[in-house]
């Protein structure tokens, strides 16, 4: 009697110690664990990016939790719904989340059909106000000029033994644009997502610490205390014009970059019309909040440890850097190309704001350029290579699309 | 670009060697930063474009006015004011008494004494 009441304790704890998390917990989970926690630090005490970066390092926490099962990468894994024979990966995806999937797999949906990016662009552009860059629309080309990162990025990755279009979505890291970095790795390097949204949001929160080295080393004293002169004022008419011609210019030329570009200024012409107050509201608050909290825990609960904690993950880690330390080497050096042909009226520190990163980038111009001058403004100057860099790193994504998918 | 796209999926498939992987670095490479700059050059002429048509007509509509005002200024108008004073001191029209009253309203808080712009009201005198 004493030894079966014995056996069954024994047996149910037993049970109960194998379904717990500390019997289920390995040194990979572990180390997911603690880089999560390094997030939380840095976007709750750090404060870099911490309404991206706190949703990513949650995300990241849940998926790595023992037995949390709260999340299946493998429904999302190409490799894997290959090897068990299906063609359509997305029609695979959605079959298994509707039957096995739980909250984190059905969110997840908005990123693997491409729904979040656009909606996020939606709202950058009801929240933007692009007249800096009409006031002046030669920043345009240091929004273009910044986009260099992305190519330098996509000729080394190829060399370090990643396929073209792996490449070009780890490229695009160095548009600073975290929605677009997923946008373009979703569909050419689904296998990836995961690493290059970390790495894209985790660098777009470093732009303070990434930046400001680069734009000294490449800049003098003199450059960087350059006083602009004031911008003009913009008509509203101008303002309404700019996103419907736009639209309809890059529908033209480049139209897989149109569901990005399009949404961009969707959100701004409802802004600058001054009649859908409501709209503008929903679109830069609530509908931009919603879409920013399941895109950040969807994009942290990919960076689970076996597909997160490799060499490949590492060496994304490594082209990213590259590419936004490009990126922005590429803008201050047009910079310091127009402040010769302008003969000292352009300050060369606004080029490093066309990456994109609204609005953080055009923040580090202002601090740099502060520090050497402290009665130089030169935010308003920078917001308009910023908003370029938003254009630019769509435009590129959109090149990406067309030439390697 | 539709050429650029219809070859794509041949000249990216190949990526082996090294001599390869540097003609697809080095095309992608080119292609991507010169599509990228001669797109944002376009809409920055576009962006230009507009705005010089948009202000080009709101200088016209301003030097108009301008030039109304001057013509204004210029034409004889002591003469017109004097005539119109001398009708309006002999038969006031309802019209003339009603803009005089929206303005002096204008000028009026509701305390009925001190104006918006500083000045103060003191005396009405019908002329």
């Amino acid at each position: 009697m004493l030894t079966d009441i014995f056996s069954a304790f024994a047996d149910t704890f037993s049970s109960l110690w194998e379904r717990s998390g500390l019997a289920n917990m390995d040194l990979q989970s572990l180390g997911m664990i603690l880089i999560a926690l390094v997030l939380f630090y840095l976007a709750i005490v750090k404060k870099f990016e911490p309404l991206l970066l706190l949703p990513i390092a949650f995300g990241m926490l849940l998926t790595n939790l023992p037995m949390s099962g709260i999340f299946h990468m493998e429904f999302f894994d190409p490799e894997h719904i290959k090897a068990l024979g299906y063609e359509d990966g997305t029609l695979f995806a959605i079959n298994e989340v509707f039957s096995k999937g739980g909250l984190l797999d059905f969110l997840y949906l908005g990123v693997k059909l491409g729904i979040y990016p656009p909606l996020i662009f939606l709202g950058i552009g009801a929240m933007t106000d692009f007249g800096p860059l009409l006031a002046n629309p030669k920043s345009l080309l240091l929004g273009a000029a910044a986009q260099v990162g992305i190519f330098v990025a996509f000729f080394l990755a190829l060399f370090m033994g990643f396929t073209p279009q792996q490449s070009g979505a780890i490229g695009i890291i160095g548009g600073a644009d975290g929605p677009t970095a997923i946008f373009l790795a979703k569909t050419l390097a689904p296998e990836l997502l995961g690493a290059i949204a970390v790495a894209a949001y985790a660098y777009m929160a470093l732009v303070p610490v990434i930046q400001p080295p680069i734009m000294r080393m490449l800049t003098t004293h003199r450059e960087r205390s350059v006083v602009m002169a004031q911008l003009r004022p913009v008509s509203r008419t101008e303002r309404i014009v700019f996103p419907i011609a736009v639209t309809i210019l890059v529908a033209v030329i480049i139209p897989d970059a149109l569901t990005l570009v399009g949404m961009l200024m969707l959100g701004n012409l409802l802004k600058e019309s001054g009649v859908c107050e409501r709209l503008v509201k929903t679109a830069a608050n609530e509908l931009m909040n919603i879409v920013t909290i399941f895109l950040g825990v969807t994009v942290g609960a990919t960076a689970t440890a076996e597909y997160f904690l490799n060499g490949r993950t590492l060496l994304i880690l490594a082209l990213g850097v590259i590419a936004f330390g490009f990126g922005t080497a590429g803008g201050v050096l047009l910079g310091k190309l127009m402040y010769v042909l302008t003969k000292g009226k352009v300050n060369p520190l606004i080029g490093a704001a066309g990456v994109s990163a609204v609005p953080m980038a055009a923040r580090v111009v202002q601090k740099v350029g502060q520090k050497e001058n402290p009665s130089n403004f030169l935010l308003m100057h920078a917001m308009g290579p910023n908003v370029a860099g938003v254009i630019g790193s769509a435009v590129a994504a959109g090149m990406l699309l067309a030439l390697l998918s | 670009m539709d050429i650029l796209v219809a070859g794509a999926a041949s000249w990216t498939e190949n990526y082996a060697t090294v001599s390869e992987k540097l003609f697809i670095g080095v095309t992608m490479a080119l292609l991507g930063i010169v599509i990228v700059v001669i797109i944002l050059a376009l809409i920055s002429a576009v962006v230009s474009l507009i705005s010089r048509l948009i202000n080009r007509d709101q200088n016209t509509s301003t030097s108009g006015h301008t030039r109304r005002a001057q013509n204004a200024v210029t034409q004889p108008v002591i003469a017109k004011t004097s005539k119109s004073a001398s009708v309006s001191a002999s038969n006031p029209s309802p019209d003339l008494i009603a803009v005089i009253a929206a303005a002096i309203a204008a000028y009026r808080t509701e305390d009925g004494q001190r104006s918006t712009a500083g000045f103060l009201v003191r005396r009405i005198r019908r002329v």
